[in-house]
C-alpha cells in the first residue's frame, strides 16, 4: 500500500522579515493555507492567479525535483538484482535492452515468445520489465517498458579485424557531420526554453520569433532574415529535434515546447550522445545493427571495412544479437507475425533479411555523415571515427573570465554541456570559438529547475579555474533571486 | 594549418582576437599585437583584442606591412585563421598610404599612385568643396592648406585614410630642459616606457602627431612634458579642468627648467599667454551666447605654437575637434587612458590628432611596479527593514536613490576608516547630501563643485602634505586629480552604471606607493537593490582590465 501524497505550492522567504515586505504589496494572508515554519507557507491555487502577477520580478517560481539520492539507491538495488538473475533470464533481459529504444522493447524482436516466456514472466514479476497494455498483441510479442534505471547490458565481443582494409580512392565524400548537428540541436533546444516560439498555421516559425531565436543563437543571418525553415543550419537542427520527438506544438497557443527526453539523449560523453542519436535516427527495427557497425569502424581505425567480410563475420559470430531466432517444430526460424509462414534461420535467410537490414543502416549512416561508402567498402568520416572510438585526446579547456564570459573552443564541451551552458548563459558569438555571457536573467531561469551549485559545477567541469568573482557574482545573484521563492509541485505526505 | 594547442591566439572571423594569458607565449604575442590591434578588455585568462580599420591604419602609419601582420597572427594562432581575416588585413592596410597629402608650394596636394583613387575621391559627394582648381594631373588633387584637417577627417570616415606627409610649421623656439632633481632635491628621470612613448611620438613616418595611451597613474603628464622638452617650441596644453591645469603647471615648473613667467594659465580668471600656455576644454568651448562661436578659439592662433597637447583626448569636445581641423600644420599630441570614446569619434581622433603612437596595458605596468597593485572590493550593505519597505514601494528612480543613501553605509565606512587607519583615504560619492552627511558624521572635509577654487587647492595641498588623512570628493574628483599619497578609495555612491567613472575613481589611488605598492578600492553597495545591479555594470570596465572584484557582505 502506498502512502498518499498531496502536491502543493510552497512560498518560502530567505528571512522572516520579508513577509512584511510581501504584505505591503499584496494581501498574502488570505491565500496562506498552512504555515510550515517561520520561513515557509503553503499557498492556495488562487495565489498564482491573483497575486503572482503583481509580485512578478520579486518572486522566483521553481519546480520541486526528485531527490538524486533516491535514484542512486534504486540503481544500486537493480545492479544487485540483475546480477542475481539466472543466466537464461539475464540473456533475455540483455537482448531486450539491446533492442529497446527509449526503454521500450517489442517482445517479438527481442525474444522467442514461446521458449523465452518463463524468463519474460520472471523479469516482469521482478518489475524489471512492464507490459505496455495493447490490443491484439499476441502473448509476449507486444511492447514492454524496461525499468529506466537498469544497468547497461554486457557488451557484445565483436571481432572484425579480418574485415579491416586500407581506404579506397572511390569512397564518397563526407556529408555534414552529426556532431555539429548534436551541438546545434542542443543550442536550439536551449533557445526554445528561453523564449516562446510561435508557429504559423502554415507550420513555419513566425518571423518575429525566428528573429528572436536568431539573436539568442547569435546568428546574424537568422536574426535579420527571420526565416528558420530556410536557414540551412538551424532548420536542420529543428528537423533533428522533431526527429527525436522532443519538441511539440501546443495546438492552441501554437507555441513550440521542448519536451522531456532531449537531456537523456545528450547525456554523457560526446561519443555516447552521438551513439544515442544514431540509434534514434535509424529505423526502429534496424537500430540493433548499429553497435556492430560501430565496432567494425572502431577496429578499422583510420582504415576501411570490407563489407562482404564484415557481413560474413557478423553472421558467424553474433547473428542472434541482430535477430534472435525462434524455435518452431525443432527448427530455428525468423520471427513472424501470426499466420505468416516461418522463414528458416539459415545462410540464405541472412542474405535476404540481415544483409538488407545492414545495407539500409549503412545507407542511413552515410546520410547522417558518419560513413563514407564505395561498392563493397565503408569507412568512417571524421565524425564517424569520433563516434566509433571514444577519443582519448584531452578536451581543450573552457575559459571563464571574471567579466562573466565563457569561452568555448571547438570540441571543448559535450552536447549535454552545450545544452546546459546555453540555458545558463547567452551566446554572444558562434565562431572559431564560441563566447557566452552569464546574465542574471538566465541564471534566474536556470534556478527554476536547478541550484546555483549546479551552475558552478557545470562551469568547473571544463574550466581549470573559475575566477572567484564569477562564483561570488552567481552566488549573489542566486541569493537575490531566492529571497522569495514559490516552489510548485512539492509533495507533502 | 591545424590545431596548435601551445599557441595562445585565437582569431575570430569578426576580427576579434582572443589571447590566452596562461600560455608561455602570452607576453610575446601581446607585445606583437600591440602594433596592429586594439586591446578591448583584459580580464584574467583571456584578453580580447580587435583588429579595426583604425588599428590597421595605425599599424600601417607606424611602418608595419600586411604580410607582417598576417605572419604574426599565423605564428601565434591556435586554430586555423578564418579566410576573411587575412583578406581584410590586406585590403585595409593597402588603403593607408594609397592617398597622401604633400606640400606643393603654398598649396597641398592629395596624390595617389592609382588615378582611379583620385577620380573616386573627386566624385565623392562629401568632398566636392574640399579641393582647389584641378591641377591637370590624373594622380593628384589640389587642397587648400586650411582644408587639410577636413580632407583627412572626411576621407578617413569614408575609408580612405590619408597619409599626411605635408610636415608641420615650426613654432617659436623655446629653450628648456628636464630638471635633474625635484624641488626637494630628490632626483628624477623619465621612466623607460615614457621615453619609448616620446620616441614613438617624435620618430617614424608622419611623426609629430598622434596619441599616447597609458593607464591612469602611469605618468601621461611626464610623457607630455618630455615630448615638449624634446621639441623645444612654444606649446599649448589643453586640460580637462582647472585642477588638472594646476597640476600640469606644477609638474612643468618642478620638472623642467622653465620659470613661472614662461608657463601661463589661460583661464577665466587670467588670460595669460606664455611660451607654454595651459587652458581647459571648458574655457575653450565657452560661448557668450547659444548661437555665438566659442569665444576663445582665437587662442589657437594667437601664438606660433609648435606643439598642442590634448590631455584626456578621449574627452575632447566636438567643437575642439572642429577647430583642430585648422591646426593640422601644428604638431599634436593626444594623451589618454583609453581610445574608446562613448560618442564613437575614434576616427576623428585618428584623422585630426593623429594615429596611435604608443600603448601599454594597465596590468603590464602593474607587474612592472609602475602603478600600484589594486584590490577592488564590493561591500554589500543591507538596508534597514524600514528602508527596505520604503524601497520596495518606491518608483524605480527613487529606489536607486534610497539604496544609494543607505544609512548603514556609515557604519561600514567607519570600519573601513579604522581598518586603514595608517593610510590616506579618499571617500568618493555622487549624492552631495549623502556625502555631506557622512563627511559631517566623521569630520571629513568635502570637495564638491561648489567648493571655491582656493579652498579646493588648499584642501588638496593639505592632503598631499599628509596633514589631512581623509578627504571626501564628489564627482569633481573623478578626473585628473593627482593625490599620490591616497592608497584607499571608498566609493559610497556612483553615477548609475558609469563604467568610466569607476575606472577614473580607481585611477585616483593607482599612483605607485612606497612599500607594498598596494591600493584598495572599496565600493559600498546596497545589497539586493538596483544599486547592486548598476554596480555590476560599473565594474565591467575594470573587470575587463583585469581587476576582479571581491564581494564582501557586511554583517
Amino acid at each position: 500500500m502506498t502512502a498518499s501524497a498531496e502536491v502543493v505550492s510552497v512560498l518560502q522567504v530567505a528571512d522572516p522579515v520579508l513577509w512584511a515586505e510581501l504584505e505591503a504589496i499584496v494581501p498574502l494572508d488570505a491565500h496562506v493555507t498552512e504555515v510550515i515554519d517561520d520561513r515557509r507557507r503553503v499557498v492556495d491555487a488562487a495565489f498564482e492567479r491573483e497575486l503572482l502577477p503583481e509580485l512578478r520580478g520579486r518572486v522566483l517560481v521553481r519546480y520541486a525535483r526528485r531527490d538524486p539520492g533516491e535514484r542512486s539507491e534504486t540503481v544500486a538495488h537493480l545492479v544487485e538484482e540483475v546480477a542475481s538473475l539466472r543466466a537464461e533470464h539475464r540473456r533475455v533481459l540483455a537482448a531486450a535492452q539491446r533492442h529497446a529504444l527509449d526503454d521500450v522493447v517489442i517482445g517479438r524482436h527481442a525474444w522467442d515468445p514461446v521458449h523465452d516466456a518463463p524468463a519474460v514472466r520472471a523479469l516482469h514479476g521482478l518489475g524489471l520489465i512492464t507490459a505496455v497494455p495493447e490490443q491484439d498483441a499476441a502473448p509476449y510479442e507486444g511492447r514492454y517498458r524496461l525499468h529506466p534505471d537498469l544497468p547497461p547490458p554486457p557488451p557484445v565481443p565483436y571481432d572484425f579485424t579480418e574485415a579491416v582494409m586500407d581506404e579506397t580512392d572511390d569512397l564518397s565524400t563526407a556529408g555534414p557531420g552529426v556532431l555539429g548537428l548534436l551541438h546545434d540541436m542542443a543550442s536550439l533546444a536551449a533557445a526554445l526554453t528561453h523564449d516562446d516560439t510561435r508557429v504559423t498555421h502554415a507550420g513555419t516559425v513566425t518571423v518575429a520569433d525566428a528573429r528572436k531565436l536568431g539573436r539568442r543563437l547569435a546568428d546574424d543571418g537568422l536574426a535579420t532574415a527571420g526565416a528558420l525553415e530556410t536557414h540551412p543550419r538551424w532548420s536542420r537542427a529543428l528537423r533533428g529535434l522533431h526527429a527525436l520527438h522532443v519538441v511539440t506544438l501546443d495546438p492552441l497557443a501554437r507555441v513550440l515546447h521542448l519536451d522531456l527526453g532531449l537531456e537523456a539523449t545528450l547525456a554523457g560523453t560526446t561519443e555516447e550522445a552521438t551513439d544515442r542519436l544514431v540509434h534514434k535516427l535509424v529505423d526502429r527495427d534496424l537500430h540493433v545493427v548499429v553497435p556492430a557497425i560501430r565496432a567494425a569502424l572502431a577496429q578499422a581505425g583510420p582504415g576501411a571495412v570490407d563489407e562482404l567480410v564484415f557481413l560474413e563475420l557478423l553472421r558467424d559470430q553474433h547473428r542472434d544479437v541482430l535477430i534472435p531466432p525462434w524455435e518452431r517444430d525443432g527448427e530455428r526460424v525468423y520471427p513472424a507475425l501470426e499466420g505468416e509462414p516461418h522463414r528458416p534461420y539459415d545462410d540464405d535467410g541472412f542474405e535476404v533479411v540481415e544483409t538488407r537490414m545492414i545495407h539500409a543502416v549503412l545507407a542511413r549512416l552515410q546520410r547522417t555523415g558518419l560513413l563514407r561508402r564505395a561498392p563493397g567498402v565503408f569507412a568512417a568520416t571524421p565524425d564517424g571515427r569520433r563516434w566509433a572510438a571514444a577519443s582519448t585526446t584531452p578536451l581543450p579547456p573552457v575559459w571563464v573570465t571574471g567579466d562573466l564570459e565563457v569561452i568555448v573552443p571547438p570540441d571543448a564541451v559535450t552536447p549535454w554541456e552545450r545544452f546546459q551552458l546555453e540555458r545558463l548563459g547567452r551566446c554572444q558569438q558562434r565562431d572559431v570559438v564560441d563566447r557566452y555571457r552569464l546574465e542574471r536573467a538566465d541564471l534566474e531561469a536556470w534556478l527554476a529547475w536547478h541550484d546555483v551549485d549546479e551552475a558552478l559545477a557545470l562551469l568547473e567541469r571544463r574550466c581549470p579555474a573559475v575566477p572567484p568573482t564569477v562564483r561570488e557574482t552567481l552566488t549573489s545573484w542566486a541569493t537575490s533571486a531566492l529571497r522569495i521563492v514559490l516552489t510548485r509541485g512539492v509533495r507533502r505526505a | 594549418m591545424t590545431y596548435v594547442p601551445d599557441n595562445p591566439l585565437i582569431a575570430q572571423s569578426d576580427h576579434t582576437l582572443l589571447l590566452e594569458t596562461q600560455s608561455p607565449r602570452f607576453e610575446e604575442a601581446r607585445d606583437a599585437l600591440l602594433a596592429f590591434a586594439e586591446l578591448v578588455k583584459s580580464p584574467e585568462y583571456i584578453h580580447t583584442w580587435r583588429i579595426t580599420s583604425l588599428s590597421l591604419w595605425n599599424a600601417a602609419a607606424a611602418g608595419h606591412t600586411a604580410d607582417a601582420v598576417i605572419d604574426t597572427l599565423a605564428r601565434f594562432a591556435k586554430y586555423p585563421i578564418p579566410d576573411n581575416v587575412p583578406a581584410t588585413i590586406r585590403d585595409k592596410m593597402a588603403r593607408y598610404g594609397r592617398v597622401r597629402l604633400v606640400r606643393d608650394g603654398a598649396w597641398l596636394r592629395l596624390e595617389a599612385d592609382d588615378p582611379v583613387d583620385v577620380e573616386e575621391i573627386r566624385h565623392l559627394k562629401e568632398t566636392h568643396d574640399l579641393f582647389g582648381e584641378d591641377p591637370g594631373d590624373p594622380h593628384a588633387l589640389r587642397v587648400l592648406p586650411r582644408k587639410r584637417g577636413e580632407v583627412k577627417q572626411v576621407l578617413t570616415a569614408l575609408g580612405h585614410p590619408v597619409q599626411d606627409l605635408a610636415g608641420y610649421d615650426d613654432g617659436d623656439p623655446l629653450t628648456m630642459a628636464l630638471a635633474p632633481t625635484l624641488p626637494d632635491g630628490r632626483p628624477w628621470a623619465l621612466r623607460d616606457y615614457q621615453i619609448e612613448a616620446i620616441d614613438a611620438f617624435h620618430g617614424g613616418p608622419g611623426a609629430g602627431s598622434g596619441v599616447v595611451v597609458l593607464p591612469c597613474g602611469a605618468g601621461k603628464t611626464m610623457v607630455g612634458i618630455g615630448a615638449m622638452v624634446r621639441l623645444g617650441m612654444r606649446t599649448l596644453i589643453l586640460c580637462t579642468g582647472h585642477t588638472a591645469l594646476q597640476q600640469w603647471r606644477r609638474e612643468i615648473l618642478e620638472r623642467t627648467s622653465l620659470t613661472e613667467d614662461q608657463v601661463g594659465a589661460y583661464t577665466a580668471e587670467s588670460k595669460q599667454l606664455a611660451p607654454v600656455t595651459l587652458t581647459t576644454y571648458q574655457l575653450l568651448t565657452w560661448r557668450p551666447s547659444r548661437n555665438a562661436p566659442p569665444a576663445h578659439f582665437r587662442l589657437f592662433h594667437e601664438a606660433s605654437w609648435g606643439l598642442v597637447i590634448y590631455d584626456e583626448v578621449h574627452l575632447l569636445p566636438a567643437p575642439i575637434f572642429r577647430e583642430s581641423a585648422y591646426l593640422q600644420a601644428r604638431r599634436r599630441l593626444g594623451l589618454t587612458a583609453t581610445l574608446v570614446r562613448e560618442d564613437g569619434h575614434e576616427g576623428d581622433v585618428f584623422a585630426l590628432i593623429g594615429p596611435k603612437r604608443f600603448d601599454l596595458p594597465w596590468k603590464a605596468l602593474e607587474h612592472q611596479g609602475w602603478i600600484a597593485t589594486a584590490r577592488c572590493i564590493e561591500v554589500r550593505v543591507a538596508l534597514s527593514p524600514e528602508d527596505r519597505l520604503r524601497m520596495v514601494t518606491a518608483s524605480a528612480k527613487e529606489r536607486y536613490r534610497i539604496a544609494a543613501h543607505n544609512a548603514r553605509k556609515g557604519a561600514i565606512l567607519d570600519k573601513l576608516l579604522a581598518r586603514h587607519a595608517d593610510e590616506q583615504v579618499l571617500v568618493l560619492g555622487t549624492y552631495l547630501d549623502h556625502l555631506g552627511f557622512l563627511a559631517r558624521r566623521f569630520g571629513i572635509p568635502v570637495i564638491s563643485g561648489d567648493t571655491p577654487l582656493d579652498e579646493r587647492r588648499a584642501l588638496y595641498q593639505r592632503f598631499r602634505d599628509g596633514e589631512l588623512r581623509v578627504l571626501a570628493l564628489s564627482k569633481v574628483g573623478n578626473f585628473s586629480v593627482d593625490l599620490p599619497g591616497a592608497s584607499v578609495a571608498i566609493q559610497v555612491s556612483g553615477s548609475w552604471g558609469s563604467r568610466q567613472e569607476e575606472a577614473q575613481r580607481l585611477g585616483r589611488v593607482l599612483r605607485p606607493k612606497a612599500g607594498q605598492n598596494q591600493a584598495w578600492f572599496y565600493s559600498l553597495v546596497t545589497a539586493d537593490s538596483p544599486e547592486q545591479e548598476y554596480a555590476e555594470r560599473r565594474q565591467l570596465f575594470l573587470t575587463e582590465q583585469g581587476y576582479p572584484y571581491r564581494i564582501e557582505r557586511a554583517s
